[in-house]
């Protein structure tokens, strides 16, 4: 019963990220490309360590403690994981044969980088101490994160789809924003772990962090809310968007309920005295609280056409 | 041809009336119903319902064909024809009951998967567009996989679909390959789960069992894509670009897969070696 706990700890907070991704898109949860993506993605996780091992000369070569951080984030963390996400999505998610619409690769981006989290997290989660804490901290911090990564990607690779003047600068961003936003993420734990960082400059690692997180997720969210449109624009001008989706307050509730499960982990990690505590507690909850807060957004927003839609039919 | 046949075979098997009504109007009504039919400009009868339907039935009457009741108004389209249109609705085709109708193969249907006659010509019209559209879908040894299709439509033998050796050996790689992805996770995952869940050990058996049942799998799911080609009315070059996205190969997950099946391998040797480093 205890294994079946730690299995379910590490895969639901990606399975509520994923629903983020699904219900922005108006994707169908029964979509083939859209698992086709998130198993490759779990794949991913399992290569990545590889490519890390090449990078990780990069690292060993002396550098000063925080200089060290920011090279293990870059070259051993966000290089490896994000160009082997970006190569599942542009090698094998995109050209699946269920992925008809362009908006499908914001769903898929989140799905492929929401697999390799999971894989991830099984990693941390099954190891037997305080499991509980882990996971709940994981869930609040590094599953959004990279979703958030995800999200950054597949809608910067959507405008490139749908922008051919920009195509190529578009598709390489795709690539390189996410790798910074990896980065930047993971250079502060790297810091805060490595002892040799000087106790002074902590407490202002951890404001940077919560910094970092909140630019990140603003970021991905804003990116994703310009460049959806558009995609979905192009889809309904290819006849490939029927407009139909989720209704509004559907997205409302399941924005609320995440918006629920984020406080109860929230106070579950800041009692914990976790590494909430280094930051204040409260504010580790950044991305999934954004990401919960959009979808309330959305839904409203969504809800508000239907009832315009349904008012001009029974009007007719 | 076949006309003149299906007349003639109606005209031999019916009794011959004395010819078409000048107008229907005339015909004196009866209490029981009686039907006169107009089979390739040609009438016959009077017939009784039961007489109708049995020629239905036998395909001497085709819905394209004309009926008229005694006191009715105007011919009419058998199909359209209240008192028959169930029959043709529901009717499947029959066999050709005379040696002088040749009516061709018997095929099963893509759509509908009933089995319907097809005149010969048709039927190998048929039997190319669906070899050319499994080519388009398996992609690279597409030969091979059109072959046990064959095999498997013939019906003659159980094992049809064979025994698969890259499966038998590599495992789910070579469903990533083949881009079936969840069935390849889930050839990845069950095991593993059930290992860690309740400590089952068995590989070697699904292995085997998976490597019987691989290339069924496959060509089964190569005809649902086609199926959903047809459901989504595809044609021309739009179909071959959908059957060979949705078939083919990957070299991207089918690498991604042998590479973790390579690590696997690699972490299994090594933890042997540092047992073995441990004990000397």
């Amino acid at each position: 019963m205890d294994r079946l706990e730690h299995l379910l700890a590490a895969v639901v907070p990606a399975l509520f990220a994923l629903a983020y991704g699904i219900l922005k898109t108006r994707m169908d949860w029964k979509n083939e490309a859209l698992w086709a993506a998130f198993f490759l993605g779990g794949l991913g996780a399992i290569v990545a360590p590889i490519e890390m091992v090449i990078t990780w000369g990069v690292v060993s070569l002396g550098f000063a403690p925080l200089l060290k951080a920011a090279a293990t984030a870059t070259f051993v963390a966000a290089i490896p994981e994000e160009t082997i996400k970006y190569f599942i999505l542009v090698g094998a998610a995109e050209p699946h044969v269920d992925a008809r619409r362009r908006q499908d690769l914001v769903s898929l981006a989140i799905a492929v980088s929401l697999g390799f989290a999971t894989v991830e997290n099984l990693f941390y989660v099954l190891a037997p101490a305080n499991w509980q804490v882990i996971a709940a901290t994981r869930a609040l911090t590094a599953v959004p994160g990279h979703a958030a990564d995800g999200l950054t990607m597949g809608a910067l690779l959507t405008a490139a789809r749908v922008v051919p003047r920009r195509r190529s600068l578009l598709a390489v961003l795709a690539l390189l924003v996410p790798i910074c936003m990896h980065a930047a993420y993971d250079f502060v734990p790297l810091a805060l772990e490595d002892g040799s960082t000087a106790p002074a400059i902590r407490p202002t690692l951890g404001m940077l962090w919560l910094l970092i997180m909140l630019l990140e997720i603003i970021v991905a969210v804003r990116v994703c809310n310009h460049v959806l449109p558009m995609g979905r624009e192009a889809d309904r001008r290819s006849g490939r968007d029927s407009g139909e989706g989720l209704p509004g307050a559907y997205v409302v509730i399941v924005g609320l309920v995440t918006l629920v499960a984020v406080v109860g982990l929230t106070i579950l990690v800041a009692r914990s005295g976790g590494p909430a505590v280094l930051i204040g507690g409260v504010p580790i909850c950044i991305i999934p609280f954004v990401l919960a807060i959009d979808l309330i957004r959305t839904g409203i927003r969504e809800h508000r056409r239907d009832r315009v839609s349904t008012s001009r039919f029974s009007d007719a | 041809m076949q006309d003149e046949q299906r007349g003639h075979h109606a005209a031999s098997a019916v009794r011959r009336n004395s010819g078409r009504p000048a107008t229907p109007a005339l015909a004196a009504s009866r209490v029981r119903r009686r039907w006169y039919a107009n089979v390739d400009g040609q009438n016959y009868g009077p017939f009784e319902s039961h007489d109708i339907e049995r020629m239905v039935q036998d395909g001497r009457i085709l819905d394209t064909d004309y009926l008229w009741e005694e006191g009715g108004s105007s011919w009419t389209e058998a199909r359209n024809e209240a008192a028959f249109r169930a029959m043709f609705q529901s009717r499947m085709p029959s066999l050709p009951q005379s040696e002088t109708l040749n009516l061709g193969k018997i095929i099963p249907d893509k759509d509908t998967e009933h089995w319907g006659i097809i005149p010969e010509q048709e039927a190998a019209s048929e039997q190319d567009d669906l070899t050319r559209d499994l080519r388009e879908f398996f992609g690279p040894r597409a030969e091979t996989y059109l072959a046990i299709h064959a095999r498997m439509r013939s019906g003659t033998n159980a094992f049809a679909g064979g025994w698969n050796w890259p499966v038998f050996f590599i495992g789910f790689p070579w469903f990533f390959y083949r881009k079936m992805y969840v069935i390849g996770a889930i050839v990845l995952i069950a095991p593993a789960l059930a290992a860690y869940l309740i400590g089952f050990t068995g590989n070697a058996g699904i292995s085997a069992v998976l490597a019987t049942l691989a290339n069924r799998i496959y060509i089964s799911i190569a005809m649902r894509r086609l199926k959903k080609a047809d459901t989504l009315a595809l044609v021309g070059e739009e179909r071959r670009d959908y059957l060979r996205r949705a078939g083919g190969v990957s070299v991207v997950a089918g690498t991604l897969a042998g590479l973790v099946l390579a690590a696997s391998f690699a972490s299994i040797i090594f933890a042997e070696y540092l047992k073995y480093q441990k004990s000397h």
